[in-house]
């Protein structure tokens, strides 16, 4: 067992092979050997690790990607395909989402931060510039002058 | 909030968005802007990987590709390698202008085959005189050629991988070898007398040397040829009178096969084949026979009478509906605008009636695993993964084209016909390939496996019957004919890469 303690000083103690998922955890592990000193991770906080530990116990049994399944991936599909368990489980509200997608790229969690990029991904797909804005709470910073500028400089992607 | 994420998280997300959402964001705010245009590079370059114009890890350079036409001689970043590829899609698909071009008369006029090298340009065509030419593709010059009184008048051409084949006469093929590429390692040529007769000893540092070829072999069949398909290295022959077919290897210029066509229909003459790694395609009137090259035995076919191919789908069978003319105000002389067509259900009694006189030419995608075939009265079929089982809901796709089937090309992505009754250009959906689309899609023409089907108007009806050769390349389709009012064929081509 692996005991993790968070920013807000809650302590997580859970199956090597959970904790494991993360590659910067299995890393110190690898490090430090067998050891009962809790491991300290000061950039996640309670909630958010909750909720990391929870799609981390999901896949434990998967075996881990390697670098050439990464490099793979490419040729893959990765385009907005999610499995089924992972696109639920990331039904979370926009705070939550952006803070699993943190700590899953703190953490190196490849497969999370993949599913929460893509998850984004999807959200801004087929929408205007305005429903964007509005969804991330964007400014529009441009005056009139610029915003015919750039619409004009983007009509190569439009389509008819 | 998207702002608190580190910049290497931001490009992550940004790799899985289509290439037309990304111009949006530079849209949003002024910080948006900036960090687009500073990393339009990375950003533009996974987008291509993505849509799959360009395999991961390879250079901008590679990615280019080779091509008869120089659209990308001239692009030296990612954006605007995903823009022309973009600006070529839309034009495929009726979005955008294409551009109407010809090869100068006064070279060829009088085209039977034509073939395409996009690797050195040129445009390798025969005569219905006799004799064959080397053209560049874009300058209209002669490079090379070979006299009538060599080359037989009607003379079938095929072309794959610097190799050229055409026929002599009664059982013989010739096979030349483009000059560029002498010395290439584990060939055996085996040129005969009369081939090196025109053997001319030119220096490769000539200019025109890309357009030459030199003799490699004579293939002699067992019997005489009726038809005959390159796919570098493996050549098909069907024989004309015997109830079989011969594939060759060219690099060692040996014959490694005789498949025994053992079909019912097997009376009648093979007209067109089609050959790949595992499987030897023929068209007949008796129908169309998909043969495995490893057991020789029939995996696919659809026999021209009572073929079950649709039986209980024939909801899948369309045929042209309303042609919806884009609005797009710079009609000229040679520009050309892809219509685009609805698609209409085709009556249950034309479907048979389309395939009962049999199939006139077939292709298979360069995976090997789908095939496109026309009847002769014109209906296009179109089968993914033909070797696997019907599924019964989705058995294999129809779309009716009109009588008088000239030719087709298919390159696994894209389909050309000309007909009688007119020249299509059928854009599939993506298929195994699983990229991502470079334009939405469009949800509108869901009926045939295709985001489009669009008609050229690039001949008169009247001479949509005098074509006698077509061929796709990713950027450009090439057909003979292109002067309605004039006896005579030339080459003409249009050419999807000019849109802006």
């Amino acid at each position: 067992m692996v005991n993790l303690v968070t920013s807000d000083n809650e302590s997580f103690t859970v199956e090597k092979a959970v904790a494991s998922r993360s590659v910067l955890i299995k890393n110190m592990l690898e490090d430090v050997g067998e050891s009962d000193q809790p491991i300290p991770l000061p950039n996640v906080t309670a909630s958010v690790l909750k909720k990391v530990l929870e799609y981390c116990d999901h896949h434990k049994n998967e075996p881990m990607p390697t670098s050439e399944d990464l490099a793979a991936e490419d040729t893959r599909k990765r385009t907005t395909d999610i499995g089924e368990w992972d696109q639920k489980f990331i039904q979370v509200d926009q705070e939550m989402l952006f803070e699993i997608i943190l700590a899953a790229n703190y953490l190196d969690i490849k497969p999370l931060l993949d599913v929460g990029c893509k998850t984004v991904a999807n959200m801004i797909k087929g929408k205007t510039p305005e429903e964007i804005r509005k969804l991330f709470n964007i400014v529009n910073d441009f005056t009139p002058e610029e915003e015919a500028q750039i619409k004009k400089e983007n009509e190569w992607a439009e389509d008819r | 909030m998207l702002s608190t994420l580190p910049p290497e998280v931001i490009l992550q997300i940004l790799s899985h968005l289509p290439v037309y959402s990304l111009p949006l964001l530079r849209a949003l705010s002024s910080s948006w802007k900036d960090f687009l245009d500073l990393h339009e590079s990375t950003i533009y370059r996974s987008a291509a990987f993505l849509h799959a114009i360009a395999s991961p890890g390879s250079s901008l350079e590679d990615s280019k590709g080779t091509h008869v036409l120089p659209w990308l001689d001239d692009v030296n970043d990612w954006k605007s390698f995903c823009r022309k590829h973009v600006g070529l899609e839309k034009a495929w698909t009726g979005k955008a202008v294409a551009t109407k071009r010809s090869i100068d008369l006064a070279i060829a006029n009088d085209v039977h085959r034509v073939k395409i090298d996009e690797e050195q340009r040129t445009v390798i065509c025969t005569n219905r005189h006799g004799g064959l030419q080397v053209m560049c593709a874009l300058q209209s010059t002669l490079l090379w050629s070979l006299p009538p009184i060599y080359v037989v008048p009607y003379s079938h051409l095929e072309y794959s991988h610097g190799f050229i084949v055409f026929n002599r006469h009664g059982r013989d093929l010739e096979v030349w070898q483009r000059e560029t590429d002498r010395g290439t390692p584990d060939l055996i040529p085996r040129p005969d007398a009369a081939q090196l007769m025109f053997q001319e000893g030119v220096s490769l540092d000539q200019p025109a040397a890309r357009g030459r070829y030199r003799p490699f072999a004579v293939l002699t069949n067992p019997t005489a040829t009726r038809a005959y398909r390159l796919v570098y290295p493996h050549l098909l022959v069907a024989s004309q009178f015997a109830q079989e077919a011969y594939i060759w290897h060219i690099p060692t210029s040996s014959l490694i096969q005789t498949l025994a066509i053992t079909t019912p229909e097997h009376f009648y003459a093979v007209d067109y084949v089609e050959i790949s790694n595992d499987h030897a395609f023929f068209c007949s009137a008796g129908g169309l026979f998909v043969y495995s090259r490893q057991t020789g035995t029939v995996v696919f076919e659809v026999p021209s009478q009572g073929s079950s191919l649709f039986d209980g789908a024939l909801s899948r069978v369309w045929e042209l509906g309303f042609q919806s003319s884009p609005d797009l105000s710079t009609r000229g002389s040679s520009i050309i605008i892809l219509e685009s067509h609805s698609l209409v259900p085709l009556p249950k009694e034309y479907v048979f009636r389309a395939m009962n006189t049999g199939f006139a030419t077939v292709h298979v995608s360069p995976c090997g695993r789908d095939l496109v075939a026309v009847s002769r009265r014109g209906l296009m079929i179109y089968v993914r993964d033909f070797t696997e089982p019907r599924d019964p809901k989705c058995p294999a796709h129809a779309l009716y084209l009109g009588s008088g089937v000239v030719y087709m090309a298919y390159d696994g992505s894209r389909i050309a016909v000309c007909t009688a009754e007119g020249l299509y250009c059928i854009t599939l959906d993506s298929s195994h390939s699983a990229a991502v689309p470079l334009l939405p899609r469009n949800v509108r023409t869901h009926s045939f496996p295709s985001s489009s089907v669009q008609t050229l108007e690039l001949l008169d009806v009247s001479a949509l019957g005098e074509v006698t050769c077509l061929q796709l390349t990713p950027t450009s389709l090439w057909l003979t004919g292109g002067q309605p009012t004039n006896p005579t064929r030339d080459i003409c081509y249009v050419d999807f890469t000019q849109s802006q």
